[in-house]
């Protein structure tokens, strides 16, 4: 969708109070655009995590919807964009948190961020830049795959809740506790043990060796 | 640290096998994914997301053979309708387990 239309579209959405009927066609207009984007995007996320539940995705893509339909104007688009890219991101972005809130209220473990203990343990493993550059997809999801079946989806969940330069909160690991019915030591272990060996595939089939400037 | 390292994470994500947060990720993952296989569930009347409102998890298919006892627990309630495990039936139960762990 062009960006002008798409901000044509936002602003029917927030007009829906008083004009419903532009409010219906401009949001069928939207899921119909945007929506298999969605499941894709979720679907790819979920099965990685080793869940393959129908429920969970729609769940989380109409949730992430209705979030627009309720609140059309939070996005805001930036003036050197030229696609709608920068939207898909944003949904990506809702969808994740969708996800999560989702599996929280599930697993009962909803505590906010902020009152919540840090685990210091999962500290993003560091690869210096000539090493991560040499590496590629392939290679990536070459090394996600000598890792057996379950160490993968609980790595891939674990990667889930990671944000860049933020430790984990430990609610996350009570969430993959229950998840995965498995103790939080059993997760860092694995954690541990998958990224060590992700490494050990880089440092054996890129050009670079990674291995000395892992710390 | 140099501030041109890189994290384990950071490299999964910009290379777009984490949730895309950029534009350039999302092109990455729509080079590596087909969306267009999908078969949204509203796609002939995307309203009727709006009718339903927000929705919560009902329950969690995991693809692992893990479940947590109190997944196992609930099973074996809703098995029992309901009912909880009478002594006489519990006591029969820790004598064949004593059995089995004999032989």
């Amino acid at each position: 969708m062009l960006i002008d239309k798409l901000e044509e579209v936002l602003l029917l959405l927030s007009y829906k109070d008083e004009d419903q009927k532009s409010a219906n066609d401009a949001f069928t207009e939207l899921y119909r655009e945007y929506s298999k984007f969605l499941y894709a995007l979720v679907r790819k996320k979920l099965n990685q995590m080793g869940v393959f539940d129908e429920q969970i995705m729609e769940t989380a893509v109409g949730n992430t919807f209705l979030k627009i339909y309720e609140n059309p104007l939070v996005f805001k688009v930036s003036e050197n964009e030229n696609t709608d890219n920068c939207f898909k991101a944003w949904l990506s972005v809702v969808s994740k948190n969708e996800l999560l809130v989702l599996f929280k209220q599930y697993y009962g473990t909803n505590v906010t961020l902020e009152t919540s203990i840090l685990e210091t343990v999962f500290e993003d493993t560091i690869i210096k830049e000539p090493v991560a550059e040499s590496i590629n997809v392939k290679l990536m999801q070459d090394a996600m795959n000598t890792l057996s079946e379950r160490d993968r989806e609980i790595l891939s969940a674990l990667y889930l809740y990671q944000e860049e330069g933020k430790n984990t909160p430990s609610t996350v690991l009570d969430t993959l506790c229950l998840m995965y019915g498995t103790t939080k030591d059993n997760i860092r272990q694995i954690k541990k043990r998958s990224e060590s060996k992700i490494i050990d595939y880089f440092s054996k089939n890129s050009n670079l060796k990674p291995i000395k400037d892992v710390k | 640290m140099s501030n041109k390292n890189k994290g384990l994470v950071e490299l999964f994500q910009s290379k777009g096998l984490l949730f895309p947060i950029n534009s350039e990720e999302v092109t990455e993952f729509e080079n590596q994914n087909n969306i267009e296989n999908e078969n949204p569930k509203d796609w002939d009347n995307p309203i009727d997301l709006i009718l339903r409102g927000k929705q919560q998890l009902q329950n969690i298919k995991l693809n692992t053979n893990s479940i947590s006892s109190l997944e196992i627990q609930n099973l074996a309630m809703a098995a029992r309708e309901g009912s909880t495990i009478t002594d006489e039936v519990r006591k029969k139960m820790n004598e064949d387990r004593n059995n089995a762990t004999k032989k």
